[in-house]
């Protein structure tokens, strides 16, 4: 899985140095390139619109020569789209002469994916199936042989400031414009981008819509925001009553069904243009830690089967809540606890020793760290040379209904 | 030609239902739907408790009810649809309070159904998802409960009538049951093939749906003629409101923010013949009572106005 960060607001669009060298420096070394930053769609006609234009492919050219400095690859771009809410207007021949620019400049950095929002304003609701089958089996076309997959995005519209699901905001209709796109050239080259922060703003069960789209969804784009307004925060970075309005739980839950390895990308520039420019360094090691908790969170049981055998470390609830979601897929061969008065007694049926047995596991035994102080029992852990050491974590689990067990 | 009509809550009370069934009739509606869950609140039984309303007999029911029965009857109020008491199960409770709600509440609640000649009771899915893992397991659930009372629901001759509904997040209302149309469809097709009859149809709840951002057209268009019985209410897009249609704007060009014109197309794509039902409630609470007519004569003229709409498309 790749985690990746959107350049939108991350960059400067004149001066990407800065910007770029923090995100090197924090680890991050995936970028989604967001073409946004250069062809504004909403000033369309404008002179600043015509005037950015013409200086877009040398800020383009210098944006690629920083990454390549600082070891960035670009691993997605994002077509110039019209926001959700902006005045419907008809610009299809725009939007169809941006997509081929992100197309060509795909081609110039060899990045196989452009995510590029089906075109939703300024046609009758029942046309647009046309409209886009048209628009981008055109795209198809103009990216011949080269292997590019042009990535579908969920909408939502507006009525009268209310948001209300748009097209390819429902899983079985999004695999079959891709079935139909795909069978149309003969090979799979459509794809699907789930947009996260789309699926809040509308209340969608996001764990239906990420099980629903199966092997079609290439990128998710994340976000927080309050459910209301069309927010790109950092992930829990918004919350009421000590919860994220945000369905993390049914992302997480759906990536992992689908065994999800494609690209996850932080969409967070309002949080970014808050933080003091004098911050972002430190917010942005905080967007990769995020990156590589959500991408252990998502991979749990790749790490689980990665290990033939499995021992368990804590004998409180996160170790019963592991044996009710996956002691039948992975036995624990028995826990341990640093409380003496356990060891040799049964917890949820399973037999919990003293750590010192750790010490005799075979090369092919997992040690999964059942209990909130994970640090301080990987520090023990590492002190008494035991090897193979990993977290569990009962955040995301994927059935919160134990009594049937 | 479709009718008018609105939820009994806050209207018809037991101590003498002729007033508030007049009351109806003389601000415009012609059908009711009759508020069962208000005998078994819902907030109590989220906290497992439940007061002693169902532990009577069919009979003491009958004789209970015989008056709002003939209330409604003098004054040519239909009782078109009726509201089971919800929730039917409580993830928390124990096996003996759930079982209950499936045994006494739910079985009940269809035979009160039946004794108004009412033939279409609205019931929620079950509220599982997050419990579970996924909404198909959930469904698993409220499929078993449905399935407990269809034969019933064939005898009696009643279409239990699941609602698109929602849950929450922290404080965010999102998705819950019955929100996916092509779902619900093949659902409610698969079950109503087994029992040969139309056991199960649908409640389309506006303010729900707004809530969670549904298209309203769409919905309804894909529903077809599962479509049995309507929750009308309006909403800000945050809150669980059940106020007027209209109500609410959230753009400087003070329009309504509830998509009504796709409400209307969908009804007109859904050839839907039925009740304009309204549930309204916490509005005849908010105004005071002094207001009460003139508040029902504006909900009724609501009615009237979508319905002079539906009628000049055909």
């Amino acid at each position: 899985m790749i985690i990746s960060s959107s350049s939108r607001a991350m960059v400067d669009v004149r001066y990407p140095n800065q910007g770029l060298s923090d995100i090197s420096k924090a680890g991050i070394n995936s970028i989604m390139l967001d073409m946004s930053m250069y062809f504004d769609l909403d000033a369309f006609g404008t002179q600043e619109y015509i005037q950015a234009c013409q200086l877009c492919w040398e800020r383009i050219d210098h944006f690629v020569e920083i990454c390549n400095e600082q070891k960035i690859e670009i691993s997605s771009i994002y077509a110039p789209r019209i926001i959700y809410n902006t005045v419907k207007v008809n610009m299809l021949e725009e939007q169809l002469k941006l997509a081929k620019i992100s197309i060509d400049l795909a081609r110039r950095v060899h990045c196989k994916k452009v995510v590029i929002d089906p075109i939703v304003f300024g046609f009758d609701l029942l046309d647009l199936y046309k409209i886009n089958e048209k628009f981008y089996l055109e795209l198809a076309e103009y990216i011949g042989g080269d292997c590019i997959r042009i990535l579908l995005k969920n909408m939502c519209r507006n009525h009268n400031g209310n948001n209300i699901r748009g097209i390819c905001s429902n899983p079985k209709q999004v695999v079959e414009w891709l079935d139909c796109f795909n069978s149309s050239v003969g090979k799979n080259q459509f794809g699907f981008c789930l947009d996260v922060g789309i699926c809040n703003l509308v209340g969608q069960d996001i764990y239906s819509m990420v099980s629903g789209l199966v092997s079609n969804l290439d990128v998710v784009m994340i976000r927080e925001g309050d459910g209301t307004n069309d927010a790109n925060l950092l992930p829990f970075s918004y919350s009421l009553f000590g919860q994220p309005q945000t369905d993390w739980l049914g992302m997480i839950r759906g990536l992992r069904t689908i065994n999800f390895m494609g690209e996850l990308v932080f969409m967070i520039s309002d949080t970014v243009s808050t933080f003091s420019i004098l911050l972002r360094p430190s917010l942005y090691l905080l967007v990769k830690s995020m990156g590589d908790y959500f991408k252990w969170q998502i991979e749990m049981e790749q790490i689980l089967s990665k290990y033939s055998k499995i021992v368990l470390f804590g004998a409180g609830n996160m170790c019963r809540n592991y044996l009710k979601c996956y002691s039948n897929k992975y036995p624990p061969l028995f826990t341990c606890d640093n409380n003496s008065k356990l060891w040799g007694t049964s917890f949820c049926g399973l037999e919990v020793k003293n750590p010192e047995e750790l010490l005799k596991l075979s090369d092919d035994t997992g040690v999964f760290i059942c209990n909130l102080f994970y640090r301080e029992i990987k520090e023990q852990l590492i002190s008494m040379g035991v090897n193979n050491i990993e977290f569990f974590s009962d955040e995301y689990l994927p059935t919160y209904y134990f009594d049937r067990i | 030609m479709v009718e008018i009509g609105i939820q009994t809550k806050n209207i018809v009370f037991d101590d003498n239902p002729e007033v508030g069934f007049r009351l109806m009739r003389e601000s415009g509606f012609s059908c009711c739907d009759f508020s069962l869950n208000s005998y078994l609140i819902n907030s109590l039984l989220y906290q497992s408790q439940k007061n002693d309303f169902f532990d009577y007999s069919v009979t003491d029911f009958e004789q209970k009810f015989m008056l709002h029965k003939e209330a409604a009857s003098s004054s040519s109020i239909k009782i078109h649809q009726m509201h089971m008491p919800y929730p039917n199960y409580v993830p928390n409770a124990s096996e003996a309070f759930n079982n209950y709600l499936r045994e006494v509440v739910a079985p009940k609640s269809l035979q009160i159904c039946n004794f108004f000649d009412c033939r279409y009771i609205v019931m929620h899915g079950f509220k599982l998802a997050r419990q579970l893992g996924s909404e198909e397991l959930e469904w698993e659930k409220t499929k078993e409960f449905i399935e407990f009372l269809a034969p019933m629901a064939k005898q009696l001759k009643v279409t239990l009538c699941i609602e698109n509904i929602y849950t929450s997040i922290g404080n965010h209302l999102v998705e819950g049951p019955c929100c996916d149309v092509r779902k619900a469809v093949r659902r409610m097709e698969e079950i109503n093939q087994k029992y040969e009859a139309e056991v199960l149809g649908f409640c389309f709840d506006t303010g729900h749906a707004n809530l969670v951002g549904l298209d309203f057209e769409e919905f309804l268009t894909i529903l077809g003629g599962h479509l049995k019985v309507l929750h009308i209410h309006d909403n800000d897009g945050i809150k669980d409101l059940h106020q007027i249609p209209y109500t609410f704007s959230r753009s400087r060009k003070n329009k309504s923010s509830t998509d009504w014109e796709g409400f209307l197309r969908g009804l007109r794509a859904n050839k839907f013949a039925g009740v304009l039902s309204f549930e309204t409630a916490p509005v005849l609470s908010s105004f005071p009572d002094a207001m009460k007519e003139d508040v029902l004569k504006l909900i009724a003229s609501v009615g009237k106005y979508f319905q002079s709409e539906l009628n000049k498309n055909g």
